[in-house]
């Protein structure tokens, strides 16, 4: 950002390169673009970084999925999947969660299998749970990027042009040579609040349709494999 | 906790990511604003080739016979100066020569107008060439005219010297006026001949030179000729001015003597005249002035009666105005009969305050004559015009009312 002058500077021969509408824009302004500046950089970042995350996600549930159905032994896959463990991908930790609790409570035999099938679940679902909290993080912050930033944006336009009025007072003939400075100077933050927010909306529609589909077919999963674990002898 | 795991890798990347949309923005917006600030550049006016043109030409304004002077200078002459001089001098040239050569010029002055308004250098050069050969044809053209006056000339001298020759026979007073005549086109064409031979004598070709030299001698010897002859004419010549000029000199007195009388016979005629248009001058301004006085009379009576016409129409406009601004305010009961009227004398005090509304006529219904009242008293302050003069036609009203039914 640029430094911040804190002076109204109401030149009307000054010239209205870029640079200069920052620089002499008021003070509030000036936070304004500068609060804008910051979210729209964290709103990016978090843009790419979902970007990667979900792409990641879908490419490893994929996977981990033709695995599961091609592979007859769930005790092997099991394993596989624990020494992975990080590489696994959210459905993997699913499974293995599951086969752990599955496993665990199958040691007691006095169990009823119903409530083996009744741990597992809830064990599978926690992960889950946890997965999608994962997943769905920062999420929240594209969608209030997307509706707060053009009215903060706004605000600083309206500041701006507010001074540019009040200081059009104080001339005697008022021309638009007098206010185009400090309109033009206002404007740059609804631009820049635009410009943090339209990606920030597209992101997170674009991201949240994303991860409801991963989480239809996680919970697909999780129905498919509690009816194999059912059936294990 | 181990779903953080991943993330982890793309963070940094995440970031130089955003970054760098940041910086493309911000570019975006720096070059897409600053393009605009650029003031527009001035355009370049190269002049400088014009200004030889400039200084030649008023040169050969001021010698208009330039021609005269040595045409080999020219194509020596710095190949920059344009064609300016030369369409001057070409200009120049048809006027003193013949009337063949125009067409060409005027061509030639088109072509350079055109050319002049490009002014490049390239094409200077193509300029200066076209120069050399335009002024080439030009000299062939002044050469073949000469040939040809030189002919004229020729036939010229030749008749005269048969002229010449016939008057010397006979010696008669008859052809005296003729041979003069003759004389003087001799003299005339020579100078002429001269004047051109001045001209073409200082170029390029000593043969004209020679030529000129030769005809110089003929043109002596003619000289010579002819003032042998003039001389023996000269003589009769004097005698016969001399009678005539008596002649003349007594008709001239007599004429005057004609003009006198016939001048003061139209004096007198005039001075009659002027006296009676005098007369009917004076009657006619004194009916003039009669009728103007008539005409300012009745029209300052039409402009004094515009004038109470105009002041009518307002005070009875704002009459009604008042009337309605009061009737505006009237609230009575819906049963009041409409067949009722009520006056009042207003007193009005300017400003269009009411001092005092009194019931002059009562209408009978007792209801209505105070709503009356009371709305004269709402209604102030009353409409009055403008013009304070006209307070006057306002200071007592009488006001008539009526109920209306809506």
């Amino acid at each position: 950002m640029e430094k911040l002058k804190g002076i109204v500077n109401m030149d009307v021969t000054h010239d209205l390169s870029f640079i200069h509408l920052i620089q002499n824009a008021s003070v509030l302004v000036q936070l304004v673009m500068g609060l804008l500046l910051f979210v729209s950089l964290m709103s990016w970042w978090f843009i790419f970084l979902k970007m990667y995350s979900v792409r990641q996600a879908v490419k490893q549930s994929e996977e981990f999925e033709e695995s599961f159905w091609n592979n007859d032994d769930l005790n092997r896959l099991y394993q596989n999947t624990a020494v992975m463990r990080g590489d696994s991908g959210s459905m993997g930790r699913i499974f293995a969660a599951g086969f752990t609790e599955f496993l665990k409570l199958k040691k007691k035999h006095d169990i009823d299998i119903n409530a083996v099938m009744d741990g597992t679940r809830r064990a599978m679902r926690a992960t889950y749970q946890r997965e999608m909290d994962t997943l769905e993080s920062h999420l929240a912050f594209l969608a209030t990027v997307g509706s707060v930033s053009p009215y903060v944006g706004l605000f600083g336009t309206v500041w701006g042009i507010m001074n540019a009025f009040r200081g059009l007072a104080n001339v005697g003939q008022a021309t638009l040579a007098h206010v185009a400075p400090g309109i033009a100077e206002a404007l740059i933050a609804t631009a820049m609040g635009l410009f943090a927010a339209i990606p920030a909306v597209v992101a997170y529609n674009r991201y949240s349709h994303d991860i409801t589909r991963l989480a239809s077919r996680f919970e697909i999963f999780m129905e498919e494999f509690s009816n194999v674990l059912q059936r294990q002898p | 906790m181990s779903a953080i795991v991943y993330a982890k890798p793309y963070k940094l990347r995440a970031g130089a990511l955003a970054f760098i949309v940041h910086c493309a923005f911000f570019a975006l917006i720096f070059f897409g604003a600053s393009w605009r600030v650029q003031p527009p550049q001035g355009m370049v006016v190269d002049i400088w080739e014009s200004l030889p043109g400039m200084e030649t030409a008023p040169v050969k304004v001021e010698t208009p016979k330039a021609i005269e002077q040595p045409k080999l200078s020219k194509p020596v002459q710095p190949v920059a100066p344009p064609k300016a001089d030369l369409e001057l001098s070409e200009k120049k040239r048809p006027q003193e020569k013949s009337k063949p050569i125009k067409t060409e010029p005027k061509r030639l002055i088109e072509k350079v107008d055109v050319q002049a308004e490009r002014k490049k250098q390239a094409k200077l050069r193509v300029q200066a060439e076209q120069k050399v050969i335009e002024e080439q044809k030009v000299r062939a053209e002044q050469e073949r005219v000469r040939a040809e006056q030189a002919d004229v000339v020729a036939k010229l001298r030749r008749n005269l010297k048969a002229e010449l020759e016939k008057a010397a026979r006979s010696k008669v007073v008859e052809p005296v006026k003729r041979l003069a005549t003759l004389k003087a086109a001799l003299e005339l064409s020579e100078k002429k001949r001269l004047q051109k031979k001045i001209q073409d004598a200082q170029p390029k070709l000593k043969a004209e030179a020679e030529q000129k030299a030769e005809a110089d001698q003929r043109a002596e010897e003619e000289q010579k000729v002819l003032a042998k002859v003039a001389k023996a004419e000269q003589r009769a010549e004097a005698e016969q001015k001399a009678e005539a000029e008596q002649k003349k000199a007594e008709a001239e007195q007599r004429a005057e003597a004609k003009q006198k009388a016939k001048a003061e016979q139209k004096a007198k005629a005039e001075q009659k005249a002027a006296a009676e248009q005098k007369a009917e001058a004076e009657q006619k301004a004194e009916a003039e002035q009669k009728a103007e006085a008539k005409q300012k009379a009745l029209a300052e009576k039409k402009a004094q009666a515009e004038q109470a016409a105009a002041i009518g129409r307002e005070v009875a406009e704002y009459r009604d105005k008042i009337h309605a601004k009061i009737r505006r305010y009237i609230v009575i009961l819906p049963d009041v009969p409409y067949n009722i009227t009520t006056e009042f004398n207003v007193t009005l005090l300017p400003g269009g305050m009411v001092l005092k509304a009194e019931l002059t006529k009562p209408s009978g219904n007792a209801a209505y004559d105070s709503a009356v009242e009371r709305a004269i008293k709402k209604a102030q302050p009353l409409p009055l015009p403008p013009d304070v003069k006209l307070f006057g036609n306002f200071r007592e009203l009488h006001l008539t009312f009526k109920p209306i039914k809506d």
